[in-house]
C-alpha cells in the first residue's frame, strides 16, 4: 500500500503510546533508585508520588488505547512535494474475533483540503485468502485491499 | 514452537521491539509500584513477609504469608506478634511480645519469645551479642493478617536458587518474545 498510494507510514499514534509507557517506567525507575539511595522511611513522600503518578499514567494509557487508538493498526500520509495539494491521510483498522474467521478491515481516507472523511469496510472470511496448504495467497489479498482503497478514495472525488 | 517465537521477534520492526521491551518493563514496574505503594500505606519497609521457621507454631507455620503494618504512634503491647530485624542478621524474626518497658521520654524496650520456643529470645540467643531488648528502630511491623501456605514458593526458591533463576528467567524470556 505504501508503494501503490505513494504514502509514508506515520507513527504518531504508536509513538504517543510508547512515550506514555516510557514515562511510566521512568517514574518507577526513579522510585527504585531514590529508595535505594535514601532508604525508607526517608523516601516515603517520593515513593507515594511515584506510585500515584504511575497508576494515573496506566489509567491514561488504558483510556488512550480504548478511545484514541481503538483497533487502528496503521496510519499513512501522502504528502505532496510541490505543496499544492493538501495531505491525504489513510487510517487502517481491523478486527478479528478470537475464534471467528470473519476478518473486518476498515480503510478511512481523509483529504486534508476538503476535511471530509470516508470510511470503507470490507468484511470477508479469512479463508478466501488462504490456500489449501494454509499459505497466504498475498496477490488475492492485495487485489481485494487495493479495491477497498480505491473505493475509499473515489468516493471523496465525487463529492 | 520455539522457532515460532523467535521468528515473531525477527519480523518485528524497531518500534515493536521497543514495545516488547516496554511491556516487560511495565510488568516489572507494576509489581514494583504496588510493593512501594504498600510500603507507604502500611508504613513498613517490608509489608509482606514469609514465616521461615516453626518457632511460632501453632499460630503460624513455616510458609505462611504475613501482612504487616507499622504505625509508630500506636504503642506496642504485650501479646502482639512483632516482626523485627536483629543487627547483623538478614532474615526478619516473627515472635510474640511478652514484656514491654516504656520510659517517660518515649523510649521502648521489648522482650519477645517464639510461642514454640522453650525460652525467650534473650535466652534463645536470637538477639545480637550483648543485646537484651528489642527497640523501636528494629521493628519492621506488627502482623495484622495472614495467608497460610502461600509463602512456600518463596521458601522453595530460597532453598533451591536454580529454581528461582529458571522460573524468573523463563517468564522474562516469554514476555520479551511473545507477541500480542
Amino acid at each position: 500500500m505504501v508503494n501503490e498510494e505513494e504514502c509514508v507510514e506515520e507513527f504518531t499514534v504508536v509513538d504517543r503510546r510508547l512515550v506514555l509507557c516510557t514515562v511510566a517506567c521512568g517514574f518507577s525507575a526513579f522510585a527504585l533508585v531514590y529508595d535505594y539511595l535514601f532508604p525508607f522511611p526517608r523516601s516515603e513522600v517520593v515513593l507515594a508520588m511515584c506510585a500515584i503518578s504511575y497508576f494515573i499514567l496506566m489509567g491514561v494509557l488504558s483510556l488512550y488505547s480504548i478511545f484514541c487508538e481503538g483497533s487502528i493498526f496503521m496510519l499513512a500520509r501522502t504528502t505532496d512535494t510541490t505543496g499544492k495539494k493538501p495531505d491525504e491521510l489513510w487510517t487502517l483498522s481491523s478486527s478479528l474475533l478470537r475464534f471467528s474467521h470473519h476478518y473486518t478491515i476498515t480503510v478511512t481516507y481523509s483529504n486534508g483540503g476538503s476535511k471530509a472523511k470516508n470510511s470503507c469496510k470490507m468484511e470477508k472470511s479469512v479463508t478466501e485468502w488462504f490456500d489449501e496448504d494454509g499459505g497466504l495467497v498475498f496477490d488475492k489479498f492485495k487485489t481485494d485491499f487495493s479495491n477497498l482503497c480505491c473505493d475509499a478514495k473515489s468516493f471523496d472525488k465525487t463529492q | 514452537m520455539l522457532e515460532g517465537i523467535f521468528s515473531d521477534v525477527s519480523r518485528m520492526n524497531k518500534r515493536q521491539k521497543f514495545y516488547q521491551a516496554l511491556n516487560f518493563g511495565m510488568i516489572v514496574s507494576s509489581a514494583l509500584m504496588i510493593w512501594k505503594g504498600l510500603m507507604v500505606v502500611t508504613g513498613s519497609e517490608s509489608p509482606i513477609v514469609v514465616v521461615l521457621s516453626g518457632s511460632m507454631e501453632p499460630a503460624f507455620y513455616r510458609g505462611d504469608l504475613l501482612f504487616l503494618t507499622n504505625n509508630r504512634e500506636d504503642p506496642v503491647q504485650a501479646g502482639e506478634i512483632l516482626v523485627f530485624k536483629v543487627k547483623e542478621r538478614d532474615i526478619p524474626i516473627v515472635h510474640r511480645v511478652i514484656k514491654v518497658h516504656e520510659s517517660a521520654d518515649g523510649e521502648v524496650k521489648i522482650l519477645t519469645k517464639g510461642d514454640n520456643n522453650a525460652g525467650d529470645d534473650r535466652a534463645g540467643m536470637i538477639y545480637a551479642p550483648h543485646q537484651n531488648w528489642v527497640t523501636k528502630s528494629e521493628i519492621i511491623g506488627r502482623a495484622r493478617g495472614y495467608l497460610p501456605f502461600v509463602g512456600m514458593v518463596t521458601i522453595l526458591m530460597n532453598d533451591y536458587p536454580m529454581l528461582k533463576y529458571v522460573l524468573l528467567g523463563g517468564l522474562a524470556v516469554f514476555v520479551l518474545l511473545h507477541r500480542e
